[in-house]
């Protein structure tokens, strides 16, 4: 049953699906994101293209989980539906025990405001705002004080290294001092999960080591799950496990753990 | 989301934009502008006429009764007053008394109507010139109405100044070539220039004027206290008729005075129509007050809903301007929306955002434009309001706090309604706007 193969640098070994699964994990830990059978079609004109054509997995508690995929593959699809930006056309996303596939708009953002932390990829500062203001500006929603705000902001830009910089506008700061600014701002409002969506998308590969170093170390260190979308297999080996996507299936999950990379292939 | 925190992110991003706000808002200041002149004309032309019929008379439970035909036994005398006064609606009853007389001063003449009037009547008149002692020297204290300039004639040409070339005659009441003289004729038989007078001129005493209008036109007359005439006219009229009072069948004179007219102060307005119907009965014809009032109130507020209606007309275009700007602002961050979704605003919050932007720009127009029309307005008072009335202060254009505040409210909520499509708009926006990378 057991085949090694080499690819992208690492070594894979197929294991059976399912069942197995389980024992894998370190005993006790808990089911962060439970996804059954999820599937997206979108109707282009006559034809109906299946973005998500039946995926099934899960995320674990405290877990930094990489979904990799070529554009195209329906890693952001299924990166929007966990976050419950879009509906899924079937199957359930469980996440914290609440089935969020079924969650009206209103409760969407509620469900976001009190559990989600979002890293986007062109950064997506507003403008206007100065570094402490765009971290402090989540924090706003939930009808916390000014005085309140800023100072939890300034301790988190303090944590991502850029407490000189809290003052300057987004046009006044270099591409990986913006995504520190998107870190901090994922995590200020100490959500229980963290999706990332192509955080280095547009950094260059030396920024990029850094951000996701930073965004590995801040997560980890308070305990966070981490949902990172990329199509760059190397930055996805940072992650714990992998889950590669093509053509809308899960082609393998990888468990990249300090016993070895396991493959599972379905 | 806290209240300022919303105000402030409204806030910021209309200053973003300024210019183009500076120009929604300057839509709204017209409007709002438009709007307050019109309605604050309307207003002031109701306000100016109400002023001018109740001024020296302004409670509305006062009525005029005079005789409505020759009833000897309906006659006002001061028995008769004394009767009516014990109605239990009525709270006083005050005579007057009318004599007619000529001024002159060189070749100014002025034929005029002398108005007794009780003391307390006579008090309450607000003078423009002189004062009304208190001391009683025995001569007819007279009080001159600011208008009875306009009736003086030329007694050589027979011409009007004031009527024939809106001048004033260069006649002085209070100088000492006054004189005054008693008409002996009802001038009613004979109007045709020929009137009677006494032939004796004696010096009046004009102690003061009043531009007080009243129910009888006080300016246009001139006033007196009413015991005063009497014990005058008895003097003037030793043995003749007096004009204008009835006579007996005989073609003696009645020996005691009667009053043309009466005014009644009525206990309560309630009972305002239970003293017209007792009056109307005992043969006397009744003006009440409150009529005149009542039809000057609905044809002013005819005149006012026209005019607010012509303002309104700008205010929905600049109504339409928010709208535009809404939703173009709306357009403009598409993204923003997306990210403030995303981050888990509550889509409440982004809905009040921008109703508070729209209502933003309709408050910023409305205090603008609230603060113009006070200043045009009075603009309007200094130079429209003596063409309307010469010689007299008409404050035509008149905006009362209640309608500023109104005016306030009202733009602000125009605003907000103007914006609340825009907003519905954006809160209905997909947050994968912010995931799309451009």
């Amino acid at each position: 049953m057991l085949s090694i193969s080499e690819r992208n640098g690492g070594i894979f070994l197929d294991i059976e699906k399912q069942g197995e699964q389980e024992s894998e994990q370190p005993a006790g830990r808990q089911v962060a994101i439970d996804v059954c059978n999820l599937q997206k079609f979108y109707r282009l004109g006559d034809e109906t293209v299946r973005a998500l054509d039946g995926v099934t997995f899960q995320i674990y508690e405290g877990e930094f989980v990489a979904i990799v995929g070529t554009s195209g593959s329906g890693k952001s699809t299924l990166l929007n539906m966990l976050a419950g930006l879009e509906k899924p056309t079937k199957g359930e996303i469980t996440i914290a025990g609440q089935r969020i596939d079924r969650l009206k708009e209103n409760q969407l953002v509620r469900f976001r405001r009190r559990k989600i932390g979002f890293i986007f990829q062109s950064f997506n500062l507003i403008a206007t705002m100065n570094a402490l203001e765009n971290v402090a500006f989540p924090l706003a929603f939930r009808g916390i004080t000014k005085t309140a705000r800023e100072k939890k902001a300034d301790a988190m830009l303090e944590r991502v290294g850029l407490s000189r910089h809290k003052s300057h506008k987004p046009n006044q700061m270099s591409g990986g001092q913006q995504q520190r600014v998107g870190v901090a701002r994922a995590l200020v409002v100490n959500p229980s999960i963290v999706f990332a969506d192509e955080p280095t998308g547009n950094l260059d590969s030396n920024t990029s080591k850094e951000i996701l170093e930073l965004m590995r170390n801040v997560v980890s260190e308070q305990k966070k799950t981490l949902v990172m979308v990329t199509h760059d297999n190397n930055l996805a080996h940072v992650a714990d496990r992998i889950i590669h996507i093509r053509d809308g299936k899960i082609k393998k999950i990888e468990n990249n753990q300090t016993t070895g990379i396991i493959e599972e292939v379905y | 989301m806290r209240f300022f925190d919303i105000i402030g992110l409204s806030f910021g991003s209309l200053f973003r934009r300024r210019a183009r706000t500076i120009l929604t808002v300057l839509g709204v200041f017209i409007g709002t502008a438009s709007v307050v002149l019109m309605l604050s004309l309307g207003i002031g032309l109701k306000q100016s006429f109400l002023e001018m019929y109740n001024e020296g008379n302004s409670q509305a439970n006062k009525l005029t009764i005079s005789l409505s035909e020759n009833n000897p036994a309906a006659y006002l005398t001061d028995d008769t007053i004394e009767e009516l006064e014990k109605q239990p609606f009525v709270e006083q009853i005050r005579p007057k008394l009318i004599g007619r007389a000529r001024i002159t001063q060189g070749k100014w003449a002025v034929d005029v109507n002398i108005l007794g009037l009780t003391k307390d009547e006579l008090g309450s008149l607000k003078l423009t010139k002189g004062a009304l002692s208190e001391e009683d020297t025995g001569d007819l204290k007279l009080i001159v109405g600011s208008r009875v300039i306009e009736d003086v004639y030329n007694y050589k040409t027979g011409e009007y100044p004031y009527y024939d070339k809106k001048e004033y005659a260069d006649m002085d009441f209070f100088g000492d070539s006054v004189r005054i003289q008693f008409e002996t004729e009802d001038f009613n038989v004979d109007y045709l220039g020929h009137r009677e007078f006494t032939s004796k001129k004696r010096k009046p005493y004009i102690v003061a004027e009043t531009a007080d209008m009243g129910a009888e036109g006080y300016c246009y007359c001139i006033c007196a206290d009413i015991d005063a005439l009497k014990e005058f006219m008895d003097k003037e009229y030793r043995g003749k008729s007096i004009p204008g009072q009835p006579v007996r069948k005989n073609g003696r004179p009645y020996g005691e005075y009667i009053y043309p007219l009466a005014t009644v102060t009525v206990n309560s307005r309630e009972n305002i129509d239970a003293a017209k119907e007792y009056f109307t009965e005992n043969g006397y014809q009744v003006m009440a007050n409150d009529e005149i009032t009542e039809e000057i109130d609905k044809s002013f507020n005819l005149v006012q809903a026209v005019l607010g209606s012509i303002g309104a007309v700008s205010l929905l275009v600049a109504a339409i301007g928010i709208a535009n700007t809404m939703t173009m602002s709306i357009y403009e961050r598409t993204k923003e929306i997306g990210i403030m979704k995303v981050l888990g605003c509550d889509i409440k919050n982004i809905r009040w955002m921008f109703l508070a932007e729209a209502g933003l720009i309709g408050l910023m127009g409305g205090i603008v434009g609230v603060t113009l029309s006070y200043g045009l307005s009075s603009i309007i008072n200094t130079i429209v309001g003596p063409l309307i009335e010469p010689g007299m202060i008409l404050t035509v254009s008149r905006i009362p706090i209640a309608l500023a505040v109104l005016a306030l409210i009202f733009s602000t909520l125009i605003g907000m309604f103007a914006g609340l499509l825009p907003a519905n708009k954006a809160m209905r926006l997909s947050p994968l706007a912010a995931i799309r990378n451009e």
